[in-house]
């Protein structure tokens, strides 16, 4: 049946860069599956996303007899142990490679190696130009974004959860600073809610650290972390960071939340690592790549932390923002 | 064993057929039984489904109304409260992506959203536009996708007797996708969803989705479609193809009447044929070893039944191959044994005859034996005798080729001299002419009408051994054209009206309008034969030319009342020099030639030739001819009809024989011409530069000195002269006979002075 879904789907869109492989005579040999995982810190979270990731295949009815499903775990700071591990993975490359970070993705295309790529982003991959469209690809490459333009929302959020908030600080990195997209949003958000927002750029946590010791930081009402490189890296040190300010904070994940987070607004991708598995079996039946549609977050959720909020009166969030919380993580001290 | 195999045969037959019989009405029931159970199941299926999905959009149009209907346009309500209650809406449905208010002048006044920020201000317009909606009614578009990927379908509720607005909400599709994931029907069955546009709206391999699919072109969606417009129900079943490949389905089909969205829930019909599949495989199985039970009795009844067969069966082979010594002894008291002893019998009877057969061969061999010795005798006679006309037939070759070849030279010795000979006899005709209209006396001119009718005898003596060798010396090449058949009776007319009626007979010619292809050359010197003939052969009553129709064709007929010809000599008439006897002067005269020569030009046309008399009565003569048209009046030539006087023309002519050109100047003079003369033609060139008059007619032989022809000598004149003068060329050269051109006229040596004159005259009458 894979095979007839893959017949299908090769009758009914076009493969502009040569996917068309056989698909029946690829059912017959092993293939290879690389899951590839760059960090300059620990193996741990790269195994254990691969664990997940071999579920969610075996899940998705992939005959693991017939597909070999590596892991390439490179641990070490810059990119140049990635760029070795490439190189080497170049001299045999897998039949599919799977790039678990925009890091990854970016040291894969600057690989001499042509295979079906399944990737993740945060940013919009448009507008980064690593596909043409959401809808179809265009080039041999596929998978998720988490990105969804909810900058202003977030904003609205926060401002709804704590009305009386005017200024608000917003930690970001090199590349949010520069995106058209998100200062646009930010823009639109002061303007409609009477908002103020600076921008503090932090790279990494020593940074991050600076810039909320400087006086302008100490005048924020609250502070606004959207997703970036340092959340991404050290988000456990972040929301510590954050929290000890004793201010609202907004976050765009509802994990910053359940770890100690103010209140966040999310679009979440259901199962990324099923959506990944499901395109990898199309790729696997002969698909091309380049004719499976990005998946973007399906669903919204805002989440609140009322830990702290009697000790703090400033952290107590509004009714109207507790009756359409999805999610409430502690509970308000007598 | 080959009545084992035929009781076999016998036996698996009736017992194959008498189970297919069984086995077939068996495979029917369990196919309609299946066909019907799986339709059933399909469309109860396909209805739950449906169903459910109908409940969830009850579902999203009951909440969305319950929050329309309130009292929003009393003053109790605000905008903040209704925008808090679209954000309850929305955190309680996941499906819902925006909620906005839309006012009776149709801008928005609240708007909700998941992405947006929730002011007016950042609503765009809906995918479709919504109508204006009485009371609380619910309108649901057409489904879009949002980023090209995600469907989505806007549903719009109207605000009730109270509010006169309308709640509009983007619904995310993806619920649907969540009802139809959970069923799986069958081992290979699939459930899906198409909107009314019959686009993909819900799959469980939700890439499908994504892309946008438009499944119309899928033979179960046209026929669902096709089949619920003519029936009551909102659920049918029908077969089609799989979404995937070419392989038959049988589908079942619900409809959400209110979206227009049909459930599909389909199955391979290998699946569903399955049961089936599995009862003819019993089936045959069982029939399998009923035939292995059938083949099993076959072999134990034949061998009982062919041992004694069998034993008679060597026994005549035995018998066939000599042994007349082979009998059988049975013993088993039936009517095998009977045919046993039978057949002993006529092993006996075998012997004897053989004996007999034997003692006649042997006299027959002996008498064959003399009998060949008698044939071998006589073919060693018959094999003398070819050999003597093999030498026979070798001579008589010789001789043929001998005399093929000295019929050759002949023909090629007349065909020389005739050129040789026309020279001076050319000239001596034409200073006979000349002589003929100086002389005065009667007495001198009864004698040059003598020699010139010796002359004139002379020609057409000239002129039929010419032509016979010619055609002997296969040296005519017909010149096929159309001419309408009128201008060569004129032409025959002008040529022998006079000589008729001279001898005081009648000539008549019947006008035609046939136009017809042939050679006009050789047609006319064909009839002009006949007709010459006719008049030779007729002492009263008179001549007639004229065309009959045969067979979709045209004849042409010469008839005349003349002596006829006996019916014995009606195939001797046209061999070379065959005359009839005849006590007449005139008609003894005749060399015999002119009707062999309109043999062999008829032959040598295509042309049918006939001829029928009656002796005392008279003849006709018949020659068909092909027509390609007719004319609308019969053409007459012009031959006759002009006769202008040449008195006081300019001739020029050019001759490099000074005795013919001397003739032809002579005589032209003599008829009032004006001349120019010269052997070539820039020494007529040269005369004529003395002159300011451009001459009216030029006369010149066709074969000059220095390999120059008529024809150049023509072309130079008229070129000096700038205009185009008629021209005659004189020759007797038989090549000449094939110029192929339309401005000049060719007249054949020797020439009568009278036919020059009235050439002369029927070109300066139409130049």
């Amino acid at each position: 049946m894979l095979a007839a879904c893959a017949a299908f789907v090769l009758a009914a869109c076009s493969v502009p860069e040569g996917g068309g492989s056989d698909a029946g005579a690829a059912s017959k040999a092993v293939r290879r599956v690389v899951y590839f995982v760059a960090s300059d810190k620990d193996r741990e979270t790269g195994m254990r996303d691969f664990r997940e990731f071999t579920r969610a295949v075996q899940r998705a009815g992939i005959d693991t007899k017939d597909v070999s499903l590596e892991l390439l775990n490179v641990v070490g700071p810059g990119a140049e142990p990635a760029r070795r591990a490439l190189a080497e993975l170049a001299r045999r490359p897998p039949d599919v490679l799977v790039a678990t970070s925009q890091f990854c993705l970016e040291a894969v295309l600057h690989t001499p190696m042509h295979v079906p790529i399944l990737f993740l982003s945060h940013p919009d991959p448009v507008a980064l130009g690593d596909v043409v469209s959401l809808a179809r690809p265009g080039v041999d490459r596929t998978g998720f974004t988490f990105f969804s333009p909810v900058t202003a929302k977030h904003l609205e959020t926060l401002h709804d959860g704590f009305p009386s908030v005017r200024r608000v600080g917003a930690v970001v990195d090199a590349y949010l600073m520069g995106a058209k997209w998100f200062t646009d949003d930010v823009h639109l958000a002061e303007a409609s809610l009477g908002l103020e927002v600076t921008m503090f750029a932090a790279g990494n946590v020593a940074a991050l650290r600076r810039v909320l010791a400087t006086a302008q930081a100490a005048r924020m009402d609250a502070w606004y972390v959207p997703v970036s490189e340092i959340t991404s890296d050290d988000p456990d040190q972040v929301i510590a960071l954050m929290h000890a300010l004793n201010k609202p904070i907004v976050y765009s994940r509802v994990s910053a939340v359940l770890k100690g987070g103010t209140i966040a607004y999310e679009a979440r991708l259901e199962d990324p690592f099923g959506i990944w598995a499901r395109q990898l079996r199309l790729i696997l039946a002969g698909v091309s790549a380049a004719s499976i549609p990005v998946e973007q977050p399906q669903s919204f959720e805002i989440a609140v932390n009322l830990d702290g909020s009697r000790e703090h009166r400033a952290l107590r969030p509004s009714k109207a923002i507790l009756k359409r919380a999805t999610r409430i993580a502690g509970a308000p001290e007598n | 064993m080959k009545l084992a195999g035929r009781y076999f045969a016998v036996l698996s037959g009736f017992a194959a057929a008498g189970f297919a019989a069984f086995a077939l009405v068996g495979v029917i029931h369990t196919y309609e039984e299946n066909e019907g159970r799986a339709s059933a199941l399909q469309q109860d299926e396909a209805r739950i489904l449906g169903n459910r999905i109908e409940t969830r959009l009850d579902a999203f149009e009951r909440q969305i109304r319950a929050v329309a209907e309130l009292p929003w346009g009393d003053g109790l309500l605000d905008e903040d409260d209704e925008r808090e209650e679209y954000r309850r809406l929305i955190a309680l449905n996941p499906a819902i992506y925006e909620l906005r208010t839309i006012s009776e002048d149709e801008s928005v006044r609240v708007f909700v959203s998941r992405v947006k920020l929730d002011r007016p201000a950042s609503a765009t317009p809906p995918h479709t536009a919504v109508p204006t909606l009485r009371g609380s009614s619910a309108w649901y578009g057409r489904p879009y996708f949002r980023n090209a990927s995600e469907p989505f379908v806007t549903l719009a509720i109207g605000g009730g007797a109270r509010a006169r607005q309308t709640t509009v909400a983007e619904l995310d599709v993806r619920f649907v996708t969540d009802v139809v994931n959970r069923e799986r029907f069958g081992s290979d069955g699939r459930v899906y969803v198409v909107d009314d546009s019959n686009r993909l709206l819900a799959h469980p391999e939700p890439s499908f989705v994504h892309r946008n699919l438009d499944l119309s072109v899928l033979p179960q969606i046209q026929h669902a479609r096709a089949k619920l417009a003519r029936t009551a129900g909102n659920t049918v079943t029908v077969e089609g193809t799989s979404l995937y490949s070419d392989e038959p389905v049988y589908a079942s089909a619900f409809e959400i009447t209110r979206t227009g969205w049909l459930v599909f829930v389909e199955q391979p019909r290998d699946e569903v044929l399955a049961p089936v599949a599995a009862s003819l495989y019993g089936m045959l199985g069982l029939l399998a070893f009923i035939l292995l039970l059938a083949f099993a009795v076959s072999v134990v009844i034949a061998r009982k039944l062919a041992r004694p067969i069998l034993e008679i069966q060597r026994a005549a082979t035995r018998l066939g191959r000599g042994d007349l010594q082979a009998r059988v002894n049975l013993g088993t008291g039936d009517e095998i044994e009977v045919l046993g002893n039978e057949f002993n019998r006529m092993a006996e009877n075998l012997g004897r005859s053989y004996s007999e057969l034997e003692q006649r061969v042997d006299a027959r061999t002996d008498a064959l034996a003399k009998a060949g010795e008698a044939l071998q005798h006589q073919a060693r006679e018959v094999e003398t005798l070819n050999e003597q006309l093999t030498l026979q037939l070798t001579e008589l070759g010789r001789s043929k080729e001998e005399a093929e070849r000295a019929n050759a030279a002949k023909s090629r010795f007349l065909a020389a001299a005739s050129h040789d000979l026309r020279q001076p006899m050319h000239t001596v005709s034409l200073l006979v002419g000349i002589l003929r209209e100086r002389l005065i006396g009667r007495d001198g001119l009864d004698l040059v009408d003598k020699v010139q009718a010796s002359v004139q005898s002379m020609e057409r003596l000239f002129n039929s051994l010419l032509d016979i060798t010619r055609l002997d010396a296969d040296a005519v090449r017909p010149n096929v054209s159309q001419f309408p058949l009128q201008a060569l009776f004129d032409e025959i007319a002008g040529n022998y009206a006079l000589q008729a009626r001279a001898k005081g007979l009648d000539f008549r010619v019947v006008p035609t309008r046939a136009i017809v292809r042939t050679d006009l050359a050789l047609l006319e010197r064909s009839v002009g034969n006949l007709v010459a003939n006719a008049i030779r052969y007729t002492e009263r009553g008179g001549i007639l030319l004229g065309t009959r129709r045969r067979f979709g064709g045209r004849i042409i007929v010469v008839v005349d009342t003349g002596v006829g010809i006996p019916e014995a000599h009606l195939d001797e008439i046209f061999e070379e020099f065959f005359q009839i006897d005849s006590s007449n002067a005139e008609q003894a005269q005749g060399l015999g030639l002119g009707l062999s020569i309109v043999k062999r030009t008829a032959v040598l046309l295509h042309l049918p030739l006939r001829v029928s008399s009656r002796p005392g009565r008279g003849s006709v003569f018949e020659i068909g001819v092909p027509v390609v048209g007719e004319a609308e009046t019969p053409q007459r030539g012009t031959s006759s009809d002009f006769a202008r006087t040449i008195e006081g023309a300019f001739v020029v002519v050019i001759d490099d024989e000074a005795e013919n050109r001397f003739a032809t100047e002579a005589l032209c003079r003599q008829w009032g011409c004006h001349v120019v003369s010269g052997d070539s033609a820039s020494a007529a060139l040269a005369a004529l530069a003395k002159h300011l008059r451009a001459p009216d007619l030029i006369v010149t032989d066709f074969r000059l000195r220095d390999g120059l022809t008529g024809l150049m000598a023509i072309d130079d004149v008229r070129r000096e002269a700038d205009a185009r003068i008629p021209a005659i060329i004189v020759s007797a050269d038989v090549a000449v006979q094939g110029i192929d051109r339309d401005d000049v006229v060719v007249l054949r040596k020797p020439l009568d002075p009278a036919q020059l004159r009235a050439t002369m005259s029927r070109l300066l009458a139409q130049h």
